[in-house]
């Protein structure tokens, strides 16, 4: 075996760092994360400023390969960009015009479809009022006093107000809780492949410490 | 370093056309939809289905949101009504679990969570343009990570 198969064998301390590098002084790590915060505050501040400039990188990144593709067929490359531009402004001005239109008429008929849209979803009136007697004797059983104004409220609220309201709080109650599984859910999936990687990276280093010792 | 930079700003821009591309195929299916369907200004639809695209799944939320709305007041049954928003329910299914992720390669895939936390972050941040940008940034970040030796671990942190 020839040495340098040897040396292949024996585990290399730059193969650690190369595996996961993580920053050992503290220092780069606070510096790090107020270089972050400055530069996440800077672009709150002066996001006049920002938000286009991103803007610009995305599209500059986005419009590349058509610029590679118009150089390639000897279009010089500042007539290019100018073409691309323009094209990109064109598209952004004709879909304006062409959905400025449909859009305010749908806007429009918004207002007038909100009875249409009520009547429609007329049949979910039962289950709602069921749901409501149902909290209502809940409500009793648990002791509350009835409020004086219930049956005001009972009759006073449309089915559009009283879908909403219940469709907001249940959508707020669901958003969240689906929020926290999933997160929860795809958190345990990463820190298991993260945790199995370092382990592995930590497995290694100790090999080399173990193979360096003897 | 410049060939560094260089392989960044490749990797950026293919992975940008690549999904400016799905999302326009998804807006030119939706158009399409609409217009088969009846509710009619297939541009419309299909420019909001295009743009509602780029926010991962707060965006697709809402577009099924609107097209629920917009199918119920166009059309007197049921299942006509639901017909529209359950087609680009579908779209965005085939797009984003099935072509996007063929197309992209396994290190353009980004942590769902951190993909949501950054959403929430640069909405609150810059409003609707914020939320558009949030993922080709957490994407950016991503690329630029994996090619930089010191970053990479934070790359690993990010990588779905």
């Amino acid at each position: 075996m020839a040495p340098n198969d040897q040396k292949t064998e024996v585990v290399t301390p730059a193969e650690v760092p190369e595996d996961l590098p993580l920053p050992s002084d503290p220092k780069v790590i606070f510096l790090g994360g107020l270089f972050v915060l400055a530069v996440l505050a800077a672009a709150s501040v002066v996001s006049e400023i920002v938000l286009p400039l991103v803007f610009a990188i995305v599209l500059k990144l986005l419009l590349q390969p058509a610029l590679r593709v118009l150089e390639r067929l000897h279009v010089p490359r500042i007539l290019a960009a100018l073409l691309l531009i323009l094209a990109l402004f064109g598209m952004i001005v004709g879909l304006g015009t062409a959905i400025s239109g449909p859009a305010r008429t749908w806007a429009a008929k918004l207002p007038e479809g909100i009875p249409r849209l009520e009547e429609r979803l007329s049949f979910m009136r039962a289950p709602i009022d069921t749901l409501q007697r149902f909290l209502q004797q809940a409500e009793d059983f648990g002791g509350t006093e009835p409020s004086p104004n219930a049956a005001t409220l009972a009759q006073g609220p449309t089915l559009l107000s009283k879908l909403f309201t219940g469709a907001r709080h249940f959508a707020n109650g669901f958003f969240t809780t689906v929020l926290f599984l999933f997160s929860f859910s795809c958190l345990a999936t990463f820190s298991c492949t993260a945790s199995s990687k370092y382990c592995r990276a930590l497995g290694v280093s100790a090999r080399w410490w173990k193979s360096r010792s003897k | 370093m410049v060939e560094i930079s260089q392989q960044i700003e490749n990797d950026v821009s293919a992975y940008l056309v690549t999904i400016t591309i799905m999302n326009a195929a998804v807006g030119i299916a939706a158009a399409l939809a609409m217009w088969l369907t009846g509710v009619g200004d297939p541009i419309l639809w299909g420019t909001i289905a295009f743009l509602l695209n780029y926010v991962p799944i707060l965006g697709t939320a809402l577009g099924v949101l609107i097209f629920l709305f917009a199918g119920l007041l166009t059309h007197d049954t049921l299942w006509q009504a639901l017909l529209p928003a359950g087609l680009y329910f579908g779209f965005h299914l085939i797009e984003g679990e099935t072509v996007t992720p063929m197309l992209l390669a396994r290190r353009f895939t980004l942590n769902p969570v951190l993909v949501i936390i950054s959403l929430v972050f640069w909405f609150w941040m810059w409003g609707i343009p914020g939320a558009i940008l949030s993922m080709p940034m957490l994407a950016i970040t991503k690329i630029i990570c994996d090619r930089l030796q010191p970053l990479a671990a934070f790359g690993h942190f990010l990588e779905g």
